[in-house]
């Protein structure tokens, strides 16, 4: 019983980890672009929603040739005792990934909504740029950030194609629910698919009612103009 | 307060050239909408950068294109005033103004003290939302005090209130900010009067006059700066002979005063006197259409005499006055005392 239910157990921990990892991630990647000289920031747009645009599989394959034994950085990390190609760990990464661009850009949405007259006001009153972000940008950015984590979470559930490419479908190890969905469905075993399917459509759902949630309390609090 | 400020700055209108020096006086920057007024107090704060030029504080350089000095805003100590407040949605009262104060040791005592002295007590938990015009102004002045301004920049402070509350912010806000000089941006002439020593005129970036305010009124230097002062029967005029002119688009001549050298003549629409006698500088006059407010009615009127129907001038006078002139039916003269004539 325990084992049948380890797609789940994987699936959860490897989205609750990406997610916490693209949360701080996207957030201190939008704060650091916002900054740069418009051109500058135009490239570094591109190539932060890049992974968004490949499509998975293609992301995929170029994680593998990045991360395998055969390129600098494998060899590098394989000296280091990490081989993380085909192991749990190659779940997280290609979650967070996939997720990373939908965190930045919604990130980046919300901080540049923040109304530029209260950030400069801030500046007038002598409050530094590290208080500005975080007692004035960050809350004021909340609901979006909360959506940018919804939508990220959603995403790395969902998770298929790197994630097959990169990490593989061991039972009990890197297969999580959408791979051995696959998997059973290839096999003939539809109960166990119908399983899992409802398990993810639960999950999903959960989402879904826990943003709304959020973006009902935060209009009552007043916070949103 | 000692304010030096001499930039330059492209903008994709036109160009901002100001220079002005300030010392301990009220001044209100006037001119109309878009004519680069808050850019100005933007620069000096720090919030936007001049192309060119130096601004001095109190012998502290803030900007300095030459020596490469541009202070951040949050090392200029330079206080604004945006024109929605813009306070912080999601703190308190006692928050909004408690971020502003560097020093922490004394800060509950000090918020107390601003709570008090701006008239808060009892709002202290609030949230700016739910917080009345008025009530956010004040929150937003006590917020900026907060933060020990050298300088205290209003944009447009009084444009977001209404009626009784704007004039009771008017009187008050001098005595808020007691010992604390300001720069005023505002569009309004009633407003830049009551409330500064000097008033500033500029269009399209361009500083038309900068003078005292009584001076200024009373002696407008240049055409442009007179109208954006209000003044609004102007014509073309020549001098004919000494103490004389000829203003052919209102078809009379004038006596007038002074000035060797006259180009165009102009009379506040308050100092034009429609009456049943006649007197110096006085001609027929049929009133065309009348404007009625409160307590005055503003008279737009042709001269008899003039050939160019269309010329529309204005007079301002008490409404009662009006009336009675109305009532006796005789034939109406309209009158430019010579010493009131504008001459440029």
């Amino acid at each position: 019983m325990t084992f049948e239910l380890m797609p789940f157990w994987i699936s959860l921990k490897t989205t609750m980890v990406s997610t916490i990892i693209v949360f701080f991630l996207g957030i201190a990647a939008a704060r650091w672009s916002m900054y740069l000289p418009p051109r500058t920031r135009g490239i570094m747009d591109a190539l932060f929603t890049f992974p968004m645009i490949l499509p998975p599989t293609v992301l995929g394959f170029f994680l593998l040739l990045l991360l395998g034994n055969s390129s600098p950085l494998g060899q590098m990390l394989k000296g280091l005792g990490l081989q993380p190609i085909f192991s749990w760990t190659a779940t997280v990464i290609s979650g967070t990934m996939v997720a990373f661009p939908l965190m930045y850009r919604t990130a980046r949405g919300a901080f540049e909504q923040v109304d530029r007259t209260v950030i400069d006001v801030a500046r007038t009153l002598g409050l530094s740029k590290r208080v500005i972000f975080m007692k004035i940008m960050l809350p004021l950015s909340m609901p979006g950030l909360m959506a940018g984590t919804v939508l990220s979470f959603s995403r790395t559930l969902g998770e298929f194609g790197a994630t097959l490419m990169i990490a593989g479908n061991i039972p009990g190890k890197t297969q999580t629910l959408p791979i051995a969905i696959f998997f059973a469905v290839e096999g003939g075993d539809m109960k166990t698919a119908l399983t899992w399917v409802g398990l993810i459509m639960l999950m999903s759902l959960i989402c879904m009612v826990l943003q709304g949630l959020w973006s009902y309390r935060s209009k009552a609090v007043g916070l949103r103009r | 307060m000692k304010l030096s400020v001499e930039i330059e700055k492209k903008l994709p209108q036109f160009t901002l050239d100001i220079r002005l020096t300030v010392d301990r006086e009220n001044i209100s920057i006037l001119g109309p909408s878009g004519s680069g007024k808050s850019m100005v107090l933007k620069c000096i704060a720090g919030i936007e950068k001049p192309d060119r030029g130096r601004i001095v504080l109190n012998d502290r350089v803030l900007f300095d294109l030459e020596q490469g000095i541009d202070l951040p805003p949050e090392q200029r100590k330079v206080g604004y005033l945006f024109q929605n407040y813009a306070l912080f949605p999601h703190m308190t009262v006692t928050d909004n103004i408690g971020i502003a104060i560097p020093d922490s040791w004394n800060r509950k005592k000090r918020i107390h003290e601003l709570i008090e002295k701006f008239h808060l007590q009892g709002l202290e938990e609030a949230y700016p939302l739910q917080l009345s015009g008025g009530e956010q102004q004040r929150v937003a002045l006590a917020r900026m005090l907060a933060a020990g301004p050298e300088l205290i920049l209003l944009d447009e402070p009084f444009s977001a209130l209404d009626g009784i509350l704007r004039e009771q912010m008017q009187q008050i806000l001098p005595g808020l900010l007691h010992g604390n000089n300001y720069l005023m941006v505002t569009h309004d002439m009633d407003e830049a009067y009551r409330l500064s020593d000097k008033i500033l005129v500029m269009e399209r970036g361009k500083m038309l006059a900068f003078d005292d305010r009584k001076r200024l009124f009373e002696y407008p230097p240049n055409l442009a700066a007179a109208r954006i002062l209000g003044l609004r029967n102007v014509s073309e005029a020549r001098l004919v002979r000494e103490n004389m002119i000829m203003v052919p688009q209102w078809g009379c001549l004038l006596e007038c005063r002074g000035k060797q050298k006259v180009s165009h003549v102009g009379i506040r629409s308050q100092h034009v006197l429609i009456s049943s006698s006649p007197g110096v500088n006085s001609f027929k006059c049929v009133i065309v259409r009348t404007l009625e407010d409160r307590f005055t009615a503003t008279l737009f009127f042709q001269l008899l005499l003039s050939r160019t129907k269309e010329m529309l001038l204005q007079a301002v006078m008490d409404k009662n006055r009006w009336e009675s002139v109305q009532k006796s039916g005789k034939t109406l003269f309209a009158c430019f005392p010579p010493d009131k004539l504008l001459l440029f």
